[in-house]
């Protein structure tokens, strides 16, 4: 029975592969029309790994703000860090983008955009990172707070060297795999007319009359960056699970 | 040891973990040992002499001076001792060496060489020379017990506190850290113990102590409290363990 099912799932699961290569290769993909704007595509692709970058490294940052603010002690601090969180998970990232593009950029005087892609991103990501961390946090368990307290750590030295080393280490795969997301992401900053990969994409197919032609390159350059990710997610996942 | 507990009382939620207990403990007693059914309050009197935790009512006196309970009282009443728990104790993320080496150099201020000379010798004296770079996941529970009494015995605490700790280990390994505490107690080591291991504390003991239900039943010397106990709770204690 069990069998039976995953031959039926492998059938359907290779029916879809089959099909997706018999549109692709029965087309006469116009792979020669696109080539002459190769040199845009590299440059959006180059532009979606800047910004990600960023983003990562500013999302960290206001992750672990956020973090601190749910963990420290100072009720106020703690609802405004829940509230961010909540309302940034639970709102589209396009709509994020369109608020903070055409209200907040705008009031606040912003007009590079790269800057307010960065921003974007960061503050999207931020919110998901936060809850990583927590989740991380959170796992270690409590006996070895009892020991590093039985040792006369004071509270800062047990989250310096007890809690966040271990915690790091849980958390590592889960962040990978969030700076994939993160990479994938932001190629919805094309509404803003920020130049990254998809964008470059959009313009190509759109100087080449064509619908379509940029968009398997476009996959394959996202692919490019996330299956490594994908990967290293998954080694870190496995390390850690020998490691206890 | 010099101890006095007066009328200390400790609740859990409703559960009363000690009753308004009054315990002496004067010199020339060095090992003194805390036995009785599970439940009794023995870990929750531990963790007050720890100073781990705070009694709800009565104070504890050190050398004739009360313990005060605010946080920095008590951190430095910790940093003075060392503790041990059941199990657990270590840090997963750091070597044998580098957990002795932990507290040397964060909690008493000793530089990296000095800390790693009072490691090294700490872990020749329970024979973990060979093991000193191994993670604990990497150690047998008896050899993780062991680091965790160097590494409170690198410190050279005043007096060392043992919650039950074979418990948690088969009986080989109870019997290797055993010879460990006995040859400790031969060096003039003040100890406080809990244990169920009734020979091992009639061997060692200067004083034996019988908690249950959060009350001090029977005090006294050895071999007077296991040949000849006064109260009705320890003698049908005594026959149910040591009837095999
Ligand atoms: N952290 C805790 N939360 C709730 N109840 C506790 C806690 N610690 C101990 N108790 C309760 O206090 C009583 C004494 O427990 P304990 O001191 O652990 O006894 P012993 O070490 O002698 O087995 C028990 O009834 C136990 O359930
Ligand atoms: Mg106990």
């Amino acid at each position: 029975m069990k069998k039976l099912f995953n031959w039926f799932l492998f059938l359907i699961l290779a029916a879809g592969f089959c099909f997706f290569f018999y549109v692709l290769l029965s087309y006469d993909y116009p792979w020669k029309q696109i080539a002459p704007y190769r040199m845009n595509l590299l440059r959006g692709w180059g532009m979606t790994v800047i910004i990600s970058a960023c983003a990562l490294i500013l999302s960290t940052l206001f992750g672990s703000l956020l973090l601190a603010g749910q963990l420290g002690n100072h009720r106020p601090t703690q609802i405004l860090s829940r509230v961010y969180v909540e309302i940034i998970r639970g709102t589209p990232l396009l709509v994020q983008i369109l608020i903070i593009f055409y209200m907040m950029a705008d009031a606040a005087g912003l007009e590079n955009k790269f800057l307010i892609g960065t921003l974007i991103l960061s503050v999207f990501s931020g919110a998901y990172l936060s809850e990583i961390f927590r989740g991380g946090i959170e796992s270690i368990p409590k006996s070895q707070i009892e020991s590093a307290r039985a040792i006369g750590l004071t509270e800062m030295q047990i989250y310096r060297f007890v809690i966040i080393p271990q915690a790091i280490r849980r958390v590592l795969p889960a962040v990978s795999g969030q700076f994939a997301n993160l990479i994938k992401d932001s190629s919805l900053l094309y509404v803003i007319g920020f130049g990254e990969f998809t964008m470059q994409a959009r313009q190509v197919n759109a100087a080449t009359f064509s619908t379509f032609a940029a968009y398997i390159p476009l996959a394959i350059g996202y692919l490019i960056l996330t299956i490594p990710l994908a990967i290293l997610s998954h080694r870190l996942e496995k390390r850690f699970r020998y490691e206890h | 040891m010099n101890i006095e507990l007066r009328q200390i009382c400790k609740y859990y939620g409703d559960t009363h973990a000690l009753r308004e207990l009054d315990l002496i403990v004067s010199n020339p007693t060095n090992v003194l040992v805390l036995i009785g059914p599970s439940g009794g309050g023995k870990s929750t009197l531990m963790r007050l002499l720890g100073g781990l935790e705070s009694p709800h009512a009565g104070n504890l006196l050190f050398d004739k001076k009360i313990l005060a309970q605010d946080e920095s009282t008590l951190l430095k009443h910790r940093r003075k001792n060392g503790y041990l728990f059941q199990s657990f104790n270590l840090f997963p993320h750091m070597t044998a060496r580098e957990n002795v080496e932990l507290p040397l150099i964060q909690v008493h201020d000793k530089s990296a060489e000095q800390a790693h000379t009072l490691a090294a010798e700490a872990l020749a004296q329970f024979q973990l020379t060979g093991h000193a770079d191994k993670y604990p996941a990497q150690l047998s529970g008896g050899q993780q017990q062991r680091v965790a009494i160097a590494r409170a015995i690198a410190i050279k605490p005043r007096l060392l506190l043992l919650d039950e700790p074979t418990s948690a280990l088969d009986p080989e390994m109870t019997a290797e850290i055993l010879a460990v505490i006995e040859s400790l107690t031969q060096s003039g080591q003040q100890i406080i113990l809990s244990t169920h291991e009734m020979g091992f504390a009639r061997a060692v003991a200067d004083q034996v102590v019988f908690l249950a239900d959060g009350k001090i039943v029977e005090q006294g010397a050895p071999c007077n409290l296991f040949n000849q106990p006064e109260s009705k709770t320890v003698q049908n204690f005594l026959n149910k363990v040591m009837r095999y």
